[in-house]
């Protein structure tokens, strides 16, 4: 068959997707690459920072693709008649690397309406192309939470229990495999980090939150510009966990390398590859590296039976795992024999201090993607302060504290900011966009900043003495409110339902 | 006495006892050498968000201990890991909303006083002691220094309208404060007014420091506060 004929590519925008991307173009095959306009830019937009991003890191100019104005959520995808028809004539293979990465279930369906829904769509429009060829990225989670040892043959063995993101994906799978007249080759990575080489990434998931909460941790404000040599700085942190729980994470550039081998060798088609290493790391090996790297101690394996008393440090941590409690708790090993049969001169790299070291080098000096960071679709603050705040806010035990009258203003930078004016009076909080200039305080901040605080990833202390928000107005009221804030912040339903109003989209 | 310039110094997790509680601090001092002095921090209120980890609290902590004193600073009861009656912000802040004060709030002074003495015969009762304060914890600093004998006293950003500080006229050791130019909370002829009254050897800094917070001026505090203690500690 063909990929020598050219290949349909789907998510180019997520991590991976950019890195196939840049692979499959490097090869020189015709690519025909899915894309829909988003909020970061017009597809083209979009298509034109890929491959700037994959000229410079492979430091040659790249051929260009034909972009595929589309969307997986959209009938037909939504192409037109032209770019079906050139689908027909040049492609003969679909490379389906797209997905809604999110580990929580949203109200608009997804990650279902992506993963299954737009899976489904790909293959009807490949049954009416005459594609029969498809390469499928899934997740090495499609095995849920079963126990043990996990073979790459096998999918209906305890799976599809995980999280939304990892039942959508084990249904995806199950999709396809009974889609008649479909010979797929499935990837299953494991988690995904930035390039090997490079460090770098696009995105700030899984590994890197913990990353970037070990950083923080270790900081030292007083430290800042003196002439410090490096000292351990012991946290006193208890973790709910034996240590010997294991990850398994892979560089973003191996994964993509591995999948372009795969794709050259039709005579391994038709099977599924666990894109993993051999050896799944333990917690125990992840706090070493971090140890050493950010010269911090005093970490703690408490066993998984909960914290007692857990301090504020211990509930930030606890709530930064939240999203990936079931991950964090396995013990999986993955079974990759199809993968070194078929790749016996392409071992995956080593998770050690060299790689990490490399990793938190790039998302340093990228602000964790604070500065660049331009989600595919911006959260919804506005409807959040609007529309679910109010109503919050009306049952929250602060409701009973607030003073009668107040009117604080927000001021929020970046990507899905703006400016808004909360009016509270008779326990009944109003909000509207534009900043009043009457407010007696007014807080500002970035988005990221803002987005990190209702989602329970910082305090508003930590947030204001580390100078990310500033107050204008009434100082003292400004203080006191943030401390209010925070402790309507810290109510645990407020938070989910913060984050499904939130909801923001990665890697579609 | 020479204060030298950055060491290797460690940073331990304690606790220590202060009256019925057991409060968490973090002890820092240089790895090599023995300790020119050691210094309790006493860090801002609790209801606004004051504990250990605080950027001023913890910047001091860590750049004094640098520069080769112990410095312990911690959390009042109540706070994070130390025992004692839980912050409640619920229950407080509807007072401490109107008036800037909560029950109780003073009697932390007991907190600093068994940071003292759990801190002195750890490090050397014969290393001279400095007490510094931080926003609300300045004026915890009155009753153990009449009572302990302290060779320097550093108040930062005293909230001088909020609390009572006429009792640091009695203070016999050396005093050195240092405030923003636009601490929200200050009144400049009133902190004039009162720092003239004191009758032992003084200093005050003034500058924009942002405000009350002094975020990003860590190091600068660090500087002016070593320079003041290379004068004073004998």
């Amino acid at each position: 068959m063909g990929i020598l004929h050219g290949i349909l590519l789907t998510g180019a925008t997520g991590l991976l997707g950019r890195y196939l991307l840049r692979d499959l173009l490097a090869t020189g095959h015709p690519v025909g690459v899915l894309i829909r306009a988003g909020r970061d830019g017009t597809a083209k937009d979009r298509l034109n920072e890929l491959l700037a991003f994959g000229s410079e890191s492979l430091g040659r100019e790249l051929p260009r693709p034909v972009l595929l104005e589309g969307d997986l959520t959209a009938p037909g995808l939504g192409l037109g008649t032209a770019e079906r028809n050139w689908l027909a004539r040049e492609t003969r293979a679909v490379l389906h690397s797209a997905a809604y990465v999110s580990y929580q279930p949203a109200s608009d369906g997804e990650p279902w309406e992506t993963n299954v829904n737009g899976t489904w769509r790909l293959l009807e429009l490949c049954r009416s192309l005459g594609i029969t060829e498809v390469h499928h990225l899934s997740t090495a989670f499609v095995s849920g939470d079963r126990r043990g040892l996990v073979f790459e043959d096998e999918l209906d063995c305890g799976g599809g229990s995980g999280n939304a993101y990892e039942q959508s994906k084990f249904t995806a799978e199950q999709t396809i495999h009974a889609f008649p007249g479909i010979r797929a080759t499935i990837y299953r990575p494991s988690v995904i980090v930035g390039d090997s080489r490079s460090g770098y990434t696009s995105t700030y998931h899984h590994f890197y939150r913990f990353l970037e909460l070990g950083v923080r941790l270790s900081a030292r404000p007083g430290s800042a510009g003196t002439k410090s040599r490096p000292r351990r700085h012991s946290l006193a942190l208890r973790l709910p966990f034996t240590g010997e729980e294991t990850q398994n994470f892979v560089p973003v550039d191996w994964v993509s390398q591995g999948i372009i081998e795969l794709l050259h060798r039709p005579h391994r088609h038709g099977r599924t590859y666990h894109l993993v290493t051999e050896r799944s790391v333990r917690l125990r090996e992840i706090v070493a590296i971090l140890e050493d790297l950010l010269q911090i101690e005093g970490i703690y394996w408490v066993g998984p039976t909960g914290l007692p008393d857990p301090t504020s440090v211990e509930q930030l941590v606890l709530e930064q795992f939240q999203d990936y409690w079931s991950c964090l708790r396995n013990a999986l090993l993955f079974d990759c024999r199809n993968t070194r049969q078929a790749l016996p001169d392409l071992p995956p790299p080593s998770f050690d201090l060299e790689l990490v070291s490399r990793l938190l080098r790039f998302a340093r000096d990228d602000s964790w993607g604070r500065k660049r960071a331009r989600p595919s679709r911006a959260p919804d603050f506005g409807c959040y302060l609007e529309h679910v705040l109010p109503e919050q806010l009306r049952q929250s035990s602060v409701a009973s504290i607030l003073p009668r009258e107040l009117l604080f203003a927000l001021d929020i930078h970046g990507l899905g900011g703006g400016q808004w004016s909360c009016r509270w009076a008779d326990r009944m909080l109003s909000v509207q966009r534009g900043r009043t200039a009457d407010a007696d305080v007014t807080y500002r901040m970035e988005a990221a900043t803002f987005d990190a605080l209702v989602q329970g990833r910082e305090t508003t202390q930590q947030a204001f003495f580390e100078g990310r928000i500033d107050i204008d107005g009434d100082m003292e009221k400004g203080l006191k409110l943030a401390m209010l804030i925070e402790q309507f912040l810290a109510e645990r339903p407020q938070r989910s339902q913060a984050r499904e109003a939130l909801h923001v989209a990665a890697g579609r | 006495m020479s204060l030298p310039d950055a060491k290797s110094t460690v940073v331990e997790w304690v606790q220590f006892p202060a009256g019925l509680h057991l409060l968490e601090g973090e002890l820092a001092y240089a790895e090599e050498d023995h300790p020119l002095g050691v210094v309790v921090l006493a860090g801002s209120h609790p209801l606004l968000g004051g504990n250990m980890h605080n950027n001023v609290v913890r910047g001091l902590g860590d750049g004094l201990a640098e520069r080769g004193l112990a410095t312990l600073r911690f959390n009042y009861r109540g706070v994070g890991r130390s025992e004692g009656p839980s912050v409640d912000v619920a229950q407080h802040m509807a007072e401490f909303w109107e008036t800037s004060h909560v029950p109780g709030e003073m009697d932390l002074w007991r907190d600093v006083q068994g940071a003292v003495d759990f801190l002195r015969p750890v490090m050397g009762s014969a290393r001279p002691l400095v007490l510094i304060g931080y926003s609300f914890g300045c004026a915890l600093l009155s009753p153990v220094c009449l009572s302990e004998p302290v060779a320097a006293l550093v108040l930062i950003a005293p909230p001088l309208e909020k609390h009572d500080y006429t009792e640091f006229i009695r203070a016999k050791c050396p005093l050195l404060v240092i405030i923003s130019e636009d601490d929200f909370t200050m009144d400049p002829a009133r902190l004039q007014q009162w720092f003239d009254q004191l009758p032992v050897k003084k200093q005050l800094i003034q500058a924009r420091l942002d405000n009350h917070f002094f975020r990003g001026h860590e190091p600068w505090l660090v500087d002016i506060v070593s320079a003041f203690l290379k004068e004073h500690l004998q």
